[in-house]
């Protein structure tokens, strides 16, 4: 076999489709860093959830109860990291307020990593000696075990916050009815979306989608991470475009009659006259991209 | 811990893997493969203590970098395996990219598990000094205290039985019987494994309690919120179909019987919004990524 045949055998696997797109928005995302890089201004909208991080810290203050915070159950990958790295402004916020933390991990390698942000934090505002490292604690790396260690946590201390942040499965309402039962302000966000409905009915603030992975942006109001979301939102505008052309295109094409005389040459069964889905072209495209 | 170890890949015998053998560990190139690595590591943690502080976020970042593209790059060559899994198109010394994938991944889970040993100090701090301060609660930190100690020597017991049955010392009838096998049986699957349950089942509870609340008539909002869920719970409800199933389905007035409301809710409505909402995500993770791999992602500690 040659090469330009593992390239088509290639394509025929992968298809261009995710090629096109994944590059299209790498550029719209470096673009637009460069673009903020060179001083152009970059606004964003308004995220309720990170805006009310201060005023949850603050009420924590006045009753002189703990902020709670656990960043899912997700090993150390990059959901993880986005929620630790929110976690370690909602710290800075509690320091300079004086509020006590606990940060509960379900995974060791978040737990050794968690600690150390979390001191650096302390370290960085000038009170090290107010560390305390069982505020950063590990529970246990079983879900409802976790779940049952948070759950006491927040009953035993009686929170006055909570944020929950990353990826959360069945134990989400667990803990978030738990919160709610000692009357804690409760902000979430989790990047599994089945869950995020549970998340919704139970907390005061719930970060949508993306609006979670923009939370390091959006607190730290760097003006090159603010890029990549301008960026980000490009490629959504893009998506839309594409949604709106597709669904008029497919629509029109499923109802427009093939001629009798190219019927055949389709494969058509006796009286059909419309192209089955697999044969329309966005159909083509999106389905055939793969084995 | 189970998990870690049940992810971890044999690499094929070849640049990244070295074949299996049952001779003296000290013969063995794995064995030294473990040795140069650790001395290795060392080296390294050396090298970054002695360079200046200003050089060691570009190290990191450039190593970063380099992981990141790892990955990528994975996706991006061309398969170096066909349908068959036969070698057709060699990189790297004459071995192949996927060959590579496991190891990596391999020694992410090595570095994990190592990072465990540090929850568990951390476990231990928290209730130790609780039970030794006879600070309030003493008793659930002594219980679960316990409960670990009692948890790890059967787990150790079992397993060692595990060993002698792969062996073929006894046989499974027999370890079955011993006490190591039977305390096992109870704490894990009669307890812990209950326990599990047992919180599980709360959930079907604190749903009714959100629900009640989420669905309480407050606003326009949340009226067609609790609108729309009543019509999608009566759609899987036998008596409320009943309701509207002598309306023919293939018929006009069909799509008014309660099962085809819900289904087109559920299609037309639900699935669209959680497939934006998963779109947003994935396109939020790909502009972290980038992010971190240039180095840019500082974290809003470091401002």
């Amino acid at each position: 076999m040659e090469l330009q045949d593992y390239w088509l055998q290639y394509k025929l696997e992968w298809g261009w489709v995710e090629y096109g797109t994944i590059l299209l928005v790498v550029a719209f995302i470096l673009y637009n860093i460069v673009r903020a890089g060179r001083g152009k201004g970059v606004t964003i909208r308004r995220i309720p959830g990170l805006d009310q991080i201060d005023e949850a810290v603050g009420r924590a203050t006045e009753v002189g109860r703990p902020i709670l915070m656990v960043p899912g159950l997700g090993v150390l990958d990059g959901i993880t990291v986005q929620a630790i790295t929110i976690f370690s402004s909602i710290v800075r916020t509690a320091v300079r307020f004086g509020t006590p933390i606990r940060l509960l991990n379900y995974d060791g390698a978040v737990y050794a990593v968690a600690q150390e942000i979390v001191r650096d934090v302390y370290l960085s505002e000038g009170v090290p000696e107010q560390f305390d490292p069982d505020s950063v604690r590990f529970v246990s790396d079983r879900q409802f075990a976790f779940a049952a260690g948070v759950a006491g946590v927040i009953q035993r201390e009686k929170v006055a916050a909570t944020f929950f942040m990353g990826a959360f499965y069945a134990e989400s309402i667990i803990m978030a009815e738990n919160a709610n039962m000692v009357g804690a302000i409760q902000v979430a966000a989790t990047t599994q979306f089945i869950q995020t409905p549970f998340f919704i009915a139970t907390c005061d603030y719930v970060l949508l989608g993306d609006e979670f992975y923009a939370a390091s942006a959006y607190l730290g109001r760097q003006p090159v991470l603010l890029g990549s979301l301008v960026g980000a939102d490009w490629a959504k505008m893009v998506f839309v475009m594409f949604v709106l052309i597709a669904a008029i295109a497919h629509s029109f094409e499923a109802r427009t009659p093939v001629p009798a005389d190219e019927r055949q040459d389709l494969g058509f069964a006796d009286g059909q006259i419309y192209k089955d889905r697999p044969q329309l072209f966005f159909g083509k495209m999106t389905k055939a991209s793969r084995f | 811990m189970n998990w870690l170890i049940a992810q971890v890949e044999s690499p094929e015998p070849g640049f990244w893997g070295l074949p299996h053998t049952d001779a003296p560990l000290l013969t063995q190139g794995f064995f030294w493969a473990i040795v140069g690595s650790l001395v290795g590591m060392v080296v390294v943690i050396f090298f970054l203590a002695r360079v200046p502080s200003n050089f060691r976020r570009p190290i990191a970042v450039a190593f970063v970098f380099l992981a990141g593209m790892f990955y990528v790059l994975e996706w991006v060559l061309p398969r170096g395996k066909d349908m068959s899994g036969e070698t057709v198109i060699p990189f790297l010394f004459g071995s192949n990219y996927e060959d590579a994938v496991p190891v990596v991944a391999n020694l992410s889970q090595i570095i994990f598990g190592l990072l465990l040993a540090l929850g568990i100090l951390s476990i231990f701090r928290v209730h130790f000094g609780r039970l030794f301060r006879l600070e309030k609660d003493w008793f659930f930190s002594f219980v679960l205290l316990g409960s670990m100690a009692v948890m790890i020597v059967f787990g150790l017991m079992n397993w060692s039985l595990d060993q002698a049955v792969a062996r073929e010392a006894i046989t499974s009838e027999q370890a079955s019987r011993t006490i190591a096998a039977q305390g096992f049986q109870f704490v894990f699957f009669d307890m812990l494994q209950n326990l599990d349950a047992a919180m599980f089942s709360l959930i079907a509870f604190f749903i009714l309690s959100a629900a009640y609340r989420a669905f309480r008539i407050k606003s326009i909002e949340a009226t067609i919120m609790m609108a729309t869920a009543l019509v999608v719970l009566m759609s899987f409800i036998p008596i409320f179909l009943a309701i509207t199933n002598w309306l023919p389905a293939d018929q006009f007035v069909g799509n008014f019987r309660v099962d085809t409301i819900g289904d087109w809710i559920l299609d037309t409505i639900n699935a669209p919004a959680l497939r934006a909402i998963d779109l947003g995500l994935g396109l939020g993770i790909l502009a972290m990524a980038i992010r971190i791999m240039l180095g840019l992602e500082r974290g809003v500690s470091v401002d």
